[in-house]
């Protein structure tokens, strides 16, 4: 192990150097199978699209299985939500992917995508179109917009990933708990067994 | 790993809020209807959150320092890889609890530099040490299985990016504690050494892990605005009560014993006798045991504990070393650092 990172001194007050101000968000979209929809999966923070869809492959392409990732920086995103206020994506007719959630603190889904050619407009006709089912909270976002992996990419490993899961272990697990359980009835077994003789 | 159930609730009552809007806000609430981010919330509330998510986020990668300087000498490449990958999670539930505090308000980078300065808390359970192997099932057995305890219940709150947060890390949790128990079952099934090294461990862990839920109760707790809010969802002796009788029966199968135990300044246990308070209640179903040393818990709060400056330094020198690596992606300047500055 590096010494130098055993025995490091703590240098106590303000840090001296100016503040750096934070990264974009991103939103992060994963379909876990190849006929399944893009779900809410969280954000990641990155300097621009390449970093963003690299970071989060490996932040949540890794701990759960899926075949295709969505990144989409938060100024493209346009919601029901003041938290994202109507975006300035305006310009030609082009298609908007619609994420719809069903209830307050549920996963926004894509459930498919309208054509419009400003955000406020592919809000107003994903409402129209989508928001029947009594959406809690619509996302809508245009899909030149949205940095996607490539059909083919690999996410997930091909190596087996059992020991970054909780079922790599349940085997193993079992196992030794049974040889304790069969080791303490024995003992218990030979102790009843003295006090009878004696 | 981690959770925020030492953190004090300080609720500011200087603002006056719209008593109608506090009334709604209550209902919300009591529907079981989750708090989005753009809806109206008291002031204290959105403090509350975001001091929550802040010290859980703090923990996150704090707690990763001790098991990261593991890593390289984990005894086989199977360890190995399941340390990596829990020490990589362990900083993504960071960096996921710091975007739900960012979006509460406060800026990343300021969040960083609070923690480093001290100005802001992690959890109190990463300022012991992990001197061995033994250690590393411990805190994985322990510490993540009275996470997961915790975090359950905060996944049952009311504001609902931290729910969903909450309920991802869940996911991962149960890796880390089903790897932390293989570990634990390991060293308890093996030589003599293995089983001592387990149950020095033990000895070193058991009680952090009894605080890990936070101090008592207070008389109110129950009418405090964290439990109202829904910003917590089950008080801290209910959720010790719980670990305990979860934990203890299965510390006596694996045949370690159960001490009470006195640590020196570095938090290596000096003396230890067996607690002659723990035993199955049969009228209430639950275990009794010999209370923590609260005030040894608040002593290391204040700073005072085994690694709180060990840990801090560690943070404050991958921040200052990485600053070069953070300029070259935003500015894309390759500069070398020039000493490493403070
Ligand atoms: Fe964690
Ligand atoms: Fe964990």
């Amino acid at each position: 192990m590096s010494k130098l990172r055993q025995d490091v001194e703590l240098v106590e007050g303000e840090i001296e150097s100016p503040a750096e101000g934070d990264f974009a968000p991103y939103v992060i979209f994963t379909r876990l199978t190849d006929n399944g929809p893009h779900i809410y999966a969280g954000w990641v923070d990155a300097v621009d699209d390449a970093m963003a869809l690299q970071f989060a492959r490996e932040h949540y392409g890794q701990d759960q299985e899926c075949v295709n990732i969505w990144a989409i920086p938060q100024p493209a995103l346009s919601g029901t939500e003041t938290a994202f206020p109507t975006s300035d994506v305006e310009g030609a007719v082009r298609p908007f992917e619609v994420f719809a959630q069903s209830k307050a603190g549920g996963q926004h889904i894509n459930v498919g995508s309208v054509e419009a050619a400003t955000s406020a407009d592919a809000l107003l006709r994903a409402r129209q179109q989508f928001g029947d089912s009594g959406a809690h909270s619509i996302w809508v976002a245009p899909r030149d917009r949205i940095v996607a992996t490539k059909k083919g990419d690999v996410i997930w490993r091909y190596t087996s990933q059992d020991y970054r899961m909780a079922r790599g272990y349940s085997a193993s697990v079992r196992e030794k708990w049974q040889k304790i359980r069969a080791e303490k009835d024995l003992t218990e077994y030979e102790r009843d067994d003295i006090e009878e003789m004696f | 790993m981690s959770g925020s159930s030492n953190l004090g609730m300080h609720v500011d009552h200087g603002i006056e809020e719209d008593p109608e809007k506090l009334a709604e806000f209550q209902a919300t609430i009591d529907a079981r209807t989750l708090i989005e981010p753009d809806d109206w919330m008291p002031a204290a509330y959105r403090t509350g959150m975001l001091r929550m998510a802040e010290h859980h986020a703090n923990s996150e990668i704090i707690g990763a320092l001790p098991e990261g300087e593991w890593i390289t000498r984990a005894p086989s490449l199977r360890r190995k890889l399941a340390l990596t990958a829990k020490v990589q999670d362990e900083i993504g539930h960071g960096q996921m609890l710091y975007r739900v505090s960012q979006d509460l308000g406060k800026s990343r980078d300021q969040m960083l530099r609070d923690l480093i300065t001290g100005r802001t808390k992690y959890h109190n359970v990463f300022n012991y040490p992990a001197p061995t192997w033994g250690d590393i099932a411990m805190i994985q057995w322990l510490i993540d299985g009275a996470a997961i305890m915790n975090q359950k219940t905060l996944a049952d709150g009311a504001y609902g990016p931290y729910v969903r947060t909450m309920k991802r890390i869940n996911m991962e949790e149960a890796f880390h504690f089903k790897s932390g128990e293989d570990m634990v079952l390991t060293l308890m099934t093996g030589t003599s050494s293995q089983r001592a090294m387990g149950q020095e461990a033990f000895d070193r862990w058991w009680y952090p892990s009894i605080m890990f839920h936070g101090p008592p109760d207070k008389p109110n707790t129950l009418q405090s605005p964290a439990m109202r809010w829904r910003m917590k969802t089950e008080t801290n002796d209910s959720l010790r009560r719980r670990f305990v009788n979860r934990f203890a029966p299965a510390a006596l199968d694996l045949g370690l014993k159960i001490h009470v135990v006195t640590k020196d300044a570095d938090g290596m246990v000096t003396s230890r006798k067996p607690d002659e308070k723990l035993r199955l209640n049969p009228d209430s179903g639950d275990w009794e045991f010999t209370e923590p040393d609260w005030e040894e818990f608040f002593r290391v709060i204040r700073g005072n504990g085994p690694c709180n400056k060990k840990r801090l330094a560690l943070r404050r020198l991958s921040y200052v070393q990485g600053r070069w690596v953070r300029n070259a992606i935003v500015h894309g300047s390759t500069a070398l650092p020039n000493g490493g500055g403070r």
